[in-house]
């Protein structure tokens, strides 16, 4: 089936949007695959910010050859792996729950790592300008595919054998109209996380 | 500091490189931030294959600017390290010295079968990617080989990394003969390995071969 036609039955087949987005959960499994002979035991609900970084390589790659915009992958790629490196310093914070302190904190965080990064490295603060600005398409397409990759990230693992469910913070609406601003820029991302949203409301997240 | 000094300093300068290593390893910390309110208590830190691939694009960040690969496709680069493992999903980790012939027959099947599971959209790209990462022909595969072979050096070189040595124990010999064949086109990521090795025979981290 070639892309156009690929295209236009995501738009037109939810139960073919479904079957794309089981597809995709068989890759995340690699998020649960650990090295060296270990196992994780315990918390195995947690998700490390390298393995979210990791889902969004995912989509990015699925995403990317489907929308309509033509986006600079390489530029895609590196903002993705760069976007989140803040965290290392100040830890994740969920969007709920995050205040202007912790939005300063980060970006004081993002200055942090420029100046001990490798000196090569230092060009991540273009790249830490280019996300927090919002202004390029690239920018706009990482950020909405950093609001849905937790989307299907929840559905896997409500998934997974001896699933608990845990609070998110917010209705299930409140969650929805937040991820759609950043994603609605993007209308194939959109169809995804409605037809993913149907699976999400029912997994125990969400206040009522 | 220029790229070539960076470069000289890498060559000649073992403290620098020590330095440089302990600059990655605070990048490596993504992989220890949890998400979602949610923690991880673990006796041993774990490491999934998705934080593997993650710390991958991390060097690959580093080392496409330090090596002499100017004319590298950083795009084949990038999306052969999200697919070069993907067999895993099937077949689970294995540490490379412990890998049989049973095992590369395995992630064969275990390739063709992901594949076969994926969306038709990607299929040809992450065939084609994993494809030239087989062969080991490019220079991007080189890369990433390469890479993925060094990677470990930065994960386990801390207390949590000895502690995962005792339990899966390597010789010198091990830890030295899976790396070398494989970075050997690469003096910086060379470099990094015989900055580290006297370090982690200090410290203790390799059993005694056997003889």
């Amino acid at each position: 089936m070639a892309p156009k036609e690929i295209k236009h039955r995501l738009f037109e087949d939810d139960e073919f949007v479904q079957s794309h987005i089981e597809q995709i959960l068989v890759w995340y499994n690699l998020k649960r695959t650990i090295r060296y002979n270990e196992a994780r035991t315990v918390d195995s609900q947690s998700e490390s910010v390298a393995e979210h970084v990791y889902g969004m390589h995912l989509l990015m790659d699925y995403f990317l050859p489907l929308i309509e915009e033509q986006l600079d992958y390489d530029k895609v790629s590196q903002l993705t792996t760069w976007h989140d490196m803040a965290e290392a310093v100040v830890g994740d914070m969920s969007s709920e729950s995050k205040t202007d302190q912790h939005k300063a904190a980060e970006l004081q965080a993002e200055q942090s790592l420029i100046s001990t990064a490798p000196e090569h490295l230092h060009v991540i603060k273009n790249l830490f300008e280019e996300f927090n600005a919002q202004e390029t398409l690239e920018a706009k397409f990482v950020r909405a595919i950093d609001k849905l990759e937790p989307v299907f990230h929840l559905v896997f693992i409500s998934r997974q054998p001896g699933f608990k469910p845990f609070q998110w913070g917010w209705t299930a609406e409140e969650d929805k109209r937040y991820r759609n601003n950043h994603i609605g820029t993007f209308p194939l991302l959109m169809r995804f996380d409605d037809v993913l949203c149907r699976e999400l409301n029912t997994a125990g997240y969400f206040t009522s | 500091m220029t790229i070539d000094e960076i470069r000289e300093k890498i060559l000649t300068d073992d403290e620098f490189v020590l330095a440089e290593v302990e600059k990655i390893q605070y990048l490596y910390g993504l992989k220890q931030v949890i998400r979602s309110n949610l923690s991880r208590s673990e006796d041993i830190k774990t490491e999934s294959v998705a934080d593997h691939i993650y710390a991958l694009g991390v060097l690959a960040e580093y080392f496409a600017r330090v090596e002499d690969v100017a004319e590298i496709n950083i795009e084949k680069v990038r999306a052969m390290i999200t697919w070069h493992d993907i067999d895993e999903i099937e077949t689970g980790d294995t540490i490379g010295f412990l890998k049989t012939s049973d095992h590369h027959a395995a992630e064969e099947a275990a390739i063709k079968k992901v594949i076969l599971s994926s969306p038709e959209v990607l299929q040809e790209s992450i065939i084609s990617s994993i494809k030239e990462y087989k062969e080991q022909e490019t220079l991007e595969a080189h890369f990433v080989k390469a890479l993925d072979k060094i990677e470990p050096i930065f994960h386990f070189l801390n207390p949590n990394g000895k502690r995962v040595f005792e339990v899966s124990p390597a010789t010198k010999e091990q830890h030295c003969n899976i790396k070398e064949p494989y970075i050997k086109y690469f003096p910086y990521m060379c470099r990094f390995h015989q900055v580290t090795l006297p370090v982690f025979e200090e410290k203790g981290f390799f059993k005694a071969a056997d003889h």
